[in-house]
Formats: structure tokens, sequence, C-alpha cells
């Protein structure tokens, strides 16, 4: 009888780590969606929003002296910043379960919002890097919840989609 | 109940983030970051507008705090994993995006040096943040009961 109650525990066991390696699995790819849609779009996006509607603006309120021009910008630095983004909105998003549109632009917003203005503010306490002070702040913190609302939102939905057909490919 | 522990939590962190930002970047790396970033930018110790930097942790200890709250790590381990990771991601992708339109950073290794700095302030503070929410909302359920 011992033997049996046993061979009964370990099935259940190997089918709870099985279970469990299934939903980790499923986490990471429902991440890795999320990171690749909101990189692409965050990146889009930061070109209509900065490189398009604000680059006057932008240019006009830079520090010139240590301001690259668009020729001499790093591009794949920025793929990499962008990459950075989306990957933390989507580990937010999936661990607090907001896996929708709505839930995601808050997630996005939230994080946007709270993060850039952290470190605007503090660059602006540690150098010169904005010379147009707070105004320039306050556009470049609004633009980019803007930014991180819109891409927070497509990852809602994404890996909302990534999850539902997950869960249904497993039952 | 979530209010009071996001505003404990933001407190807390705040001023964790005060005093470890001034401790590790104002003492330990002092040298390093004044070798390896623009001078042309960097404001001389006197210039620094101390205000700014206040507001700025205020915002960084809400948002710490905002996501132990989301994420309902209400203990000190999981408010410091949080912490950490919301801190290197954070600071990797500002300061990725900072060396690529300017020249504040000299070499992309400075970006990676003070990215895993900040998220060691953000884990600690971070980690505070949860301790104090997981009390205060214990204290709240104890109240209740």
């Amino acid at each position: 009888m011992g033997d049996g109650s046993r061979g009964k525990n370990f099935h259940s066991n190997s089918s709870i780590n099985l279970k469990h390696l299934k939903q980790k699995k499923m986490k990471t790819k429902t991440i890795l969606y999320g990171t690749i849609t909101g990189t692409i779009s965050m990146f889009l996006l930061g070109f209509l929003i900065f490189g398009v509607a604000l680059a006057g603006f932008m240019a006009e309120n830079a520090n010139p002296a240590i301001n690259r021009p668009a020729e001499q910008m790093n591009f794949p630095a920025l793929v990499v910043s962008n990459c950075m983004w989306a990957l933390l909105i989507s580990i937010m998003i999936v661990r607090s379960n907001a896996k929708t549109v709505s839930a995601g632009a808050q997630t996005g917003a939230l994080i946007g919002f709270l993060g850039c203005l952290g470190f605007d503010l503090t660059m602006f306490a540690t150098t010169s890097l904005y010379a147009g002070g707070m105004t320039v702040i306050i556009v470049d913190v609004l633009a980019f919840t803007v930014l991180t609302t819109g891409s927070g939102a497509l990852i809602g939905w994404v890996t909302g989609r990534t999850a539902s057909s997950a869960a249904t490919a497993t039952t | 109940m979530k209010t009071k522990g996001i505003l404990l939590g933001t407190l807390v962190a705040t001023i964790t983030i005060f005093f470890l930002g001034w401790f590790v970047y104002g003492i330990i790396m002092e040298d390093f970051m004044a070798a390896n970033t623009n001078r042309i930018a960097g404001r001389p110790l006197e210039e620094m507008q101390m205000w700014a930097i206040l507001l700025a942790n205020l915002f960084w200890g809400l948002f710490l705090s905002c996501l132990n709250s989301w994420t309902g790590s209400l203990s000190f381990r999981s408010g410091a994993q949080k912490g950490a990771v919301a801190g290197l991601l954070t600071s990797l992708a500002y300061n990725f995006s900072t060396y690529s339109m300017s020249t504040y950073f000299l070499h992309p290794g400075v970006v990676a040096v003070d990215a895993i700095a900040y998220a060691a302030l953000t884990c600690v503070a971070g980690g505070l943040a949860g301790w104090v929410m997981g009390r205060a909302a214990k204290t709240s359920t104890a109240t209740a009961v």
C-alpha cells in the first residue's frame, strides 16, 4: 500500500511540475511577444512624436553642446532603450495580470509617466542637458507618457491574445 | 488600505533613495561618474537643483510602491526583486536613450555601471517599501478583524 501511494504521489508531483513548467513557458512566451510588439511600437511612435512632431521644439530646448545631430544618432542604442522599456511594461502587465488594452494602457502610462519624470528631474538637477528648463521636461514627460500608453495598450492586447490562445491550446 | 500602504511605501522609498543615492553617487561613484560623463553638461555641486532631486526621488518612490501594489509584493524579498528589475530596466532604457541622442555618457560601459548601481539602489528601496506595505496591510487586516 505504501508503494502504491508513493507511486500516486510521484505521478501527482510530476504532473504539478509539468503544469508549472508549462505555465512558466507560457509566461515567458507572452512576455517575449509583448516585448517585441512594444519595442516596434515604441520605436515607430517615438519617431512620429519625437522625430517629427516635436523635433523642432526638442532641438531648440536641448543643450547644443552635447546633443547629437540626427545623422550622428546611435540607433542601435535607441533600439535597446525601447526594448528595455517594452520588456519592463510587458513584465508588469503579465505579473499584474493586466492583459487587456485598457489595463495595458494604464500600466504603460504609469510606468512611462513616473519613470520618465524621475529620470528627467534627476538629469535636470545634475546636468544642463535640458537647456529649456522645466517646460521641456513637462513636454518630454507628457509626450513619453503618450508613447508608453499607446505601446502599453498594444502590449496588453498582444499578451492577452497570446495567453488566451495558449490556454485554449492546453485545454 | 491600499492608498495608505502606497503612501507609506512612497515615503520610505523616497527617503531611502535620497540617502542611498547620495552615498552611492555622491561618495562611492563620484570620481567614476566625473571621469566618464561629459563635463560640459554636468552641474557643479553648488549649482545642483536639490528640489528637483527630491521630487525625482519622490516620483521614484511612488513608482516602486505602485509596482509593489500591482504585483502584490508585500515583503522585503519580493519588493526588492521588483525594485531591482524596474531600476535596472528603466535605467538601461533611459541611459541608452540619452547615449544615443547626446554625448553625455562617454562610452556604453558607463551606461551599464550606472544601471547596475541604480538597480542596487532601487532594490533596497523597493524591498523596504514592500516590507512597510506588508506591515501596513497586516495591521489594517488585524484592526478589521
